[in-house]
């Protein structure tokens, strides 16, 4: 027993002969278990020889070519295997026992801390790392990425999530509205959205064109799981506290059919920042039945309910005085802690799935997929009272400090001191969260409706996709993929209030503009809204994608090569169902629609030197439709498009040298990518921007078009297995991310829309070339050791090294509106290239190190089956090292006066807020399988 | 051998790309300051009010009426200083030729040179100031007559009390140590009375 153990990784080379073939056979067996595995994939490297494990485990590969081959052999939740096999000609190897080791790295998945879910912020700072596409890789680079730097938002090759693809079941699963996926669609179903596949960079997908980021297709194929059940609990101090989750794969019966069901609940009184509260609950049921050989259909269903409290990214003067788990947005109501910025999700997805054998050599796959439901953001309202958050810039000491008024010099002493600073630090100490009950008080004394609401920004998306692919392989050599995809999309966008905290009702006016121009709706002027009424905006957003690509992929001995292409087309329009006292031409009923027509190109090539050198190259052009959400520069308002609105231009070339031999791997690749044309939009406040308030603050719209962007750099991943117990895996991204033109920028404003004025403000150049793209370390080093005992226990240890993490600069700050005052023409008082320079210096954060510490233990219940019970554990940033994810410069000082008059005395008022990374965390998992 | 070969000039392509696109820590674009080679507001000069004139006397600067004795002279208009020149209280029967002119500008080191200022205009009647380049002129009131004047052409104002910008004036053709710009009123006291304000007289670099 123990014997066969300790040659996990290696092979009984017993040698019988067999007459005629040439080739060899294995048995595949479970490390743990010692059970035969069946359906696992072996396939010979450097060929298009690939065999299935049958029900006793066992392999055959005839008709090999003598010589030194290299064998892989991977099944989902095992790790890969590669062994070296000398083929000896006429003869037929048994290769004996090949032993599978559980991949622990699918433990680690489910302590993923689940940033992808936790998306920081505010519209204006999408800070997201990619590591939720990246989990299922067996890639070192990528695991250093997703499980090490993804606590750190680091992003793949400086891309957000918008550029990458993820499927499930070859449904596109990317929002059209901001096009990134939302990963709570499914969160919490680790277990059942594991069969996964993954493409880096713009490398070929069965599935679709993709994007230059990568491809990430989960299928949920109910005969594909591994029949059993598992039940896992388990603790950890993240964005929630408990999850326990349960799933049960049944396999394929005899009379064909199969399903799978999974269910998970995760929740916390308070994650880790304070007042974030978390609620979530998954189920998960696919059913496939399979007809005869040939057809198969399968149905997914996926209900996946996530609430929970966001937390408010902070100025360094906040900071400084409550810590970085300081979080404004909740308050104190009957001894409970109520956020009022929540976030709720809900969004369930039905799935049919057909699956046609046409020949035995061409699979077509049919799927129709229905998706309906709710993403809601919480917030306060202040139609008439003061802003109630506690941060706001009034209420804090920086208010008085920059106010020269406030400093008076006391009879007898030279030092002047600033009192009010004083009173309203105390009284900032005093009551640093949201006052409810307050609000309740003023709604009370309130006549012309309620002071404050708490309302909620909804979206409510209905989706159909539709989509056919056809994978078929022509001849040996050749494997051809095509598909085509529909997708209809009908976005209501609207605001509800959801409390109108012991007031009346909620008078449906915009109180900053008088008369017609202060209606939201002129169609029903002065609405008392009451509880669950609509107010503020009202709308829809239609958009039909139609899209279809085809790709060949050519193997032979010494090279492998693909070409593909794409075409697609995309339409949106928008509906008002609110007219806009300011825009009542333009606001209500449909507007135009506009088409993008896109299309892309991708090659590659695969050079194998040996079995276990390659050089890879890959490259791609394609255009990239604008996504709805910066389609619109003022949808809440308007039908109208933004100006100038165009596809972007993306090309992407990568290029790597890949090592792969049984006890050492490397990869090493350059990349490089150019984003041309993109479209930005950001809402804020900001004060002399030339509007008709002068040195009163508005509200604005930030529209930056014709923006470049650059990403280039390289990445290295390297795994040694120095004995057969213990690993070593290094792991370094060296990027730079900028900007590499001066785009222009334009603003809206209602203001101006309410004099019957054009909305938009043309501020020409932006200069932005060389400034780096924000929120995501553009460095990062990963060291680390694993010790797996042949006794089923491990340990881990992983160090990381982050840096260059830049913040997101203010846009408008970087136009001539910043230098030139527009009375004169001429340079403000004191702005000389050097003091401009200076200024507006791009932040750059503290590197930082992170360590992590992982480990596991499992056991056999009994001999007699595969039950095993075990646990995982981790510590994350075991040093409690504080560290910055993000942040953003505020745009309201957005002179060179106003800047150097904020910042005079080193509190700025609108200084940048933050977001910061947890602390030391822990997750702990227990499970049983059975 | 062969593998040899390609992985050094992969390495090599590799970091020949990164390092020739490179961007330096302080590289990023700015919005535009403008970067002045002579630059002159008036705002060191002292104002008189009324028929109190206080004649502008700046280091470098000549100024000077070549057919009389007023002077450009020092005003305030709204807190800003400016240069004014009017005939209007100038003796009877006395003709002007005021002369504002700069100290030499030293243009070799700079290229793309604009010059700009602006006019403003009160009880017009009839437009009084012309504008000159120059090169070869020594400074002194008596080479005034001897100098080469190029004049150059700027947009005046088209009603009273609006401050109108010359428009920018391409000096990059002047490549001299010993550059002079001036200004000229012409008008008298049975004829053109204008009062003119000068201000903001600048070059700006490339």
């Amino acid at each position: 027993m123990k014997k066969l153990v300790i040659s996990a990784l290696f092979v009984l080379q017993t040698v019988v002969v067999f007459a005629q073939s040439t080739g060899f056979s294995g048995k595949v067996v479970d490390s743990k278990t010692q059970k035969p595995l069946q359906n696992v994939v072996a396939s010979i490297q450097n060929t298009n020889l690939t065999a299935l494990t049958d029900i006793a485990g066992v392999f055959e590969f005839k008709n090999v070519n003598p010589g030194s081959q290299l064998l892989q052999i991977r099944s989902t939740g095992y790790k890969d295997q590669l062994l070296a096999v000398d083929v000896v000609d006429g003869k037929m190897l048994d290769l004996g026992i090949v032993v599978l080791e559980e991949d622990i790295s699918i433990e680690q998945q489910l302590s993923l801390i689940t940033i992808t879910e936790n998306d920081l912020g505010d519209d204006n700072s999408g800070s997201e790392s990619t590591s939720g596409l990246l989990q299922a890789s067996r890639d070192v680079y990528q695991q250093a990425a997703a499980f090490n730097w993804g606590q750190s938002r680091f992003r793949i090759r400086g891309f957000d999530n918008e550029y990458g693809t993820t499927m499930i079941n070859g449904i596109v699963m990317n929002k059209l509205y901001d096009g990134r996926p939302q990963w709570s669609n499914w969160g919490g179903l680790n277990d059942a959205t594991r069969n996964q596949e993954f493409t880096m960079g713009s490398a070929p997908s069965d599935y679709t064109f993709g994007n230059p980021l990568g491809t990430q297709e989960i299928n949920t194929r109910a005969s594909f799981y591994r029949p059993g059940s598992r039940i896992s609990m388990s603790g950890t101090n993240t964005n929630y506290s408990w999850r326990t989750m349960g799933t049960h794969a049944s396999g394929m019966n005899r009379n064909g059919w199969a399903y799978v069901i999974s269910a998970s609940r995760r929740w916390a009184k308070e994650g880790y920042f304070e007042g974030t509260d978390y609620s979530a609950n998954s189920l998960f049921a696919s059913v496939e039945k399979k007809f005869n050989d040939k057809h198969s259909l399968n149905f997914t269903s996926i209900y996946a309910q996530n609430s929970r409290g966001k937390s408010s990214p902070n100025t360094k003067e906040v900071t400084d005085l409550m810590g970085v788990e300081y979080n404004s947005y909740w308050g104190w109501q009957d001894g409970k802690k109520r956020n009022s910025r929540d976030k709720d999700i809900e969004e369930p997805m039905v799935m049919l799935s057909h699956y046609w054998k046409l020949s035995e050599n061409t699979n077509l796959n049919t799927n129709v997929a229905y998706q309906t439901g709710r993403i809601s953001n919480s917030r306060l309202e202040n139609p008439l009272g003061n802003n109630p958050d506690p941060t706001y810039y009034r209420k804090l000491p920086s208010y008085a400090l920059n106010d020269p008024t406030q400093w008076i010099t006391p009879s007898g002493s030279t030092e002047p001191i600033n009192p009010e600073a004083d009173r309203l630090l105390e009284e900032f100490l005093l009551s640093p969260q949201i006052d409810w009950n307050a609000m309740y008080i003023a709604n009370q004394n309130s006549t012309d409706g309620v002071a404050f609401a708490l309302t909620e920004q909804r979206n409510d998306d209905t989706t159909i996709t539709a989509n056919m692919l056809l994978s078929s392989i022509i001849s040996q050599n050749l494997t051809f993929n095509s598909g085509v995809s529909f997708r209809k999309l009908k976005s209501h966008n609207y605001a509800v209030v959801t409390d109108l905290l012991g007031g009346d009702y909620f008078l449906n006016v915009d109180r900053f503009f008088q008369g017609d121009n202060a209606q939201f709706d002129l169609n029903n002027p002065d609405q008392q809204v009451g509880k669950n009424g609509t107010i503020g905006y009202n709308y829809n957003l239609f958009a039909n994608v139609v899209d279809g690509f085809t790709q060949f992929k050519f193997n032979y001995k010494k090279f492998d090569f693909y070409l593909a292409q794409t075409f697609s087309r995309t339409e949106y329009q928008r509906e008002g169902l609110y007219r806009s006292g300011n825009y009542a031409n333009n606001s209500y009923g449909k507007g135009d629609s506009k088409v993008f027509e896109n299309f892309g190109f991708k090659g590659g090539l695969t050079y194998k030197v040996t079995g276990q050198h390659y050089f890879d190259f890959n490259g791609m052009y394609m255009t990239k439709a604008p996504n709805l959400r910066n389609s619109f520069y003022n949808a809440r308002r308007s039908n109208e498009f933004t100006e100038n609105l165009t596809s972007e231009n993306i090309v992407s070339a990568d290029a790597s040298y890949i090592l792969r031999t049984p006890s050492f791997k490397a990869r090493l690749t350059g990349f490089f990518s150019r984003i041309k044309d993109a479209t930005e939009i950001a809402f804020f406040y900001a004060e002399n921007i030339g509007d008709s308030d002068g040195d009163e603050d508005s509200f604005v719209t930030e529209i930056t078009t014709g923006l470049e962007k650059q990403n280039l750099g390289a990445e290295l991943g390297l795994e040694y297995q120095i004995t057969s117990t213990i690993k070593a895996t290094a792991a370094a991204s060296y990027g730079q991310y900028t900007y590499s033109n001066n785009a222009r920028l334009q603003t809206s404003d209602d203001n101006l829309a309410s004099q019957g004025l054009s909305p938009l403000k043309d501020f020409g150049t932006v200069y932005l070339k060389d400034y780096h793209q924000p929120g995501m370390p553009q460095q990062a080093y990963s060291f680390g050791l694993e010790y797996r005992d042949p006794k089923f226990w491990w340990i881990g240890a992983n160090v990381n090294y982050l840096s260059d993490s830049y913040i997101s600069v203010s846009k408008i700050m970087r136009t001539d509106n910043f230098s030139i005052d527009d009375a004169t023409g001429d340079n403000y008082a004191g702005a000389t290239p050097e003091t401009v320079r200076d200024i507006l210096k791009q932040e750059k954060f503290n590197s930082f190190t992170l360590v992590n510490l992982t480990g596991g233990k499992s056991w056999r219940i009994s001999n007699k089956n595969r039950n095993t019970v075990g646990f995982f554990a981790s510590v994350n940033n075991l040093f409690d090292v504080e560290y910055k994810t993000g942040g953003f410069e505020q745009s309201r000082k957005a002179t060179f006066p106003d800047l150097v008059a904020d910042n005079a005395n080193g509190t700025p008022s609108f200084g940048p807020k933050y977001f910061y990374g947890y602390g030391r965390t822990y997750f702990v998992n227990f499970y049983i399988n059975f | 051998m062969k593998i040899k070969f390609l992985k050094t000039m992969f390495l090599l392509a590799l970091t020949s790309s990164v390092l020739t696109s490179c961007v330096g820590e302080d590289d990023y674009a700015i919005p535009t300051v403008y970067e002045y080679v002579f630059n002159e507001g008036f705002t060191s000069s002292p104002v008189g009010s009324g028929s109190n004139e206080v004649p502008i006397a700046l280091e470098g600067w000549v100024n000077h009426n070549t057919t009389s004795t007023k002077l450009w002279h020092g005003r305030a208009f709204a807190g800003n200083n400016h240069a004014e020149f009017s005939s209007f209280y100038s003796a009877v029967g006395t003709n002007d030729t005021a002369w504002l002119i700069t100290p030499a500008i030293d243009l070799t080191e700079t290229t793309g040179e604009t010059l700009s200022f602006t006019t403003k205009t009160r009880f017009e009647n009839g437009y009084p100031l012309t504008a000159f380049v120059s090169t070869d002129y020594d400074g002194t009131t008596a080479g005034i007559a001897t100098a080469t004047w190029t004049q150059v052409t700027f947009t005046a104002p088209t009603a009273d009390d609006v401050v109108t910008s010359s428009g920018n004036i391409d000096l990059s053709g002047y490549d001299s140590n010993n550059v002079r710009i001036a200004f000229k009123y012409t008008g008298s006291k049975a004829g053109v009375t204008t009062t003119l304000q000068l201000d903001n007289i600048k070059i700006v670099k490339n």
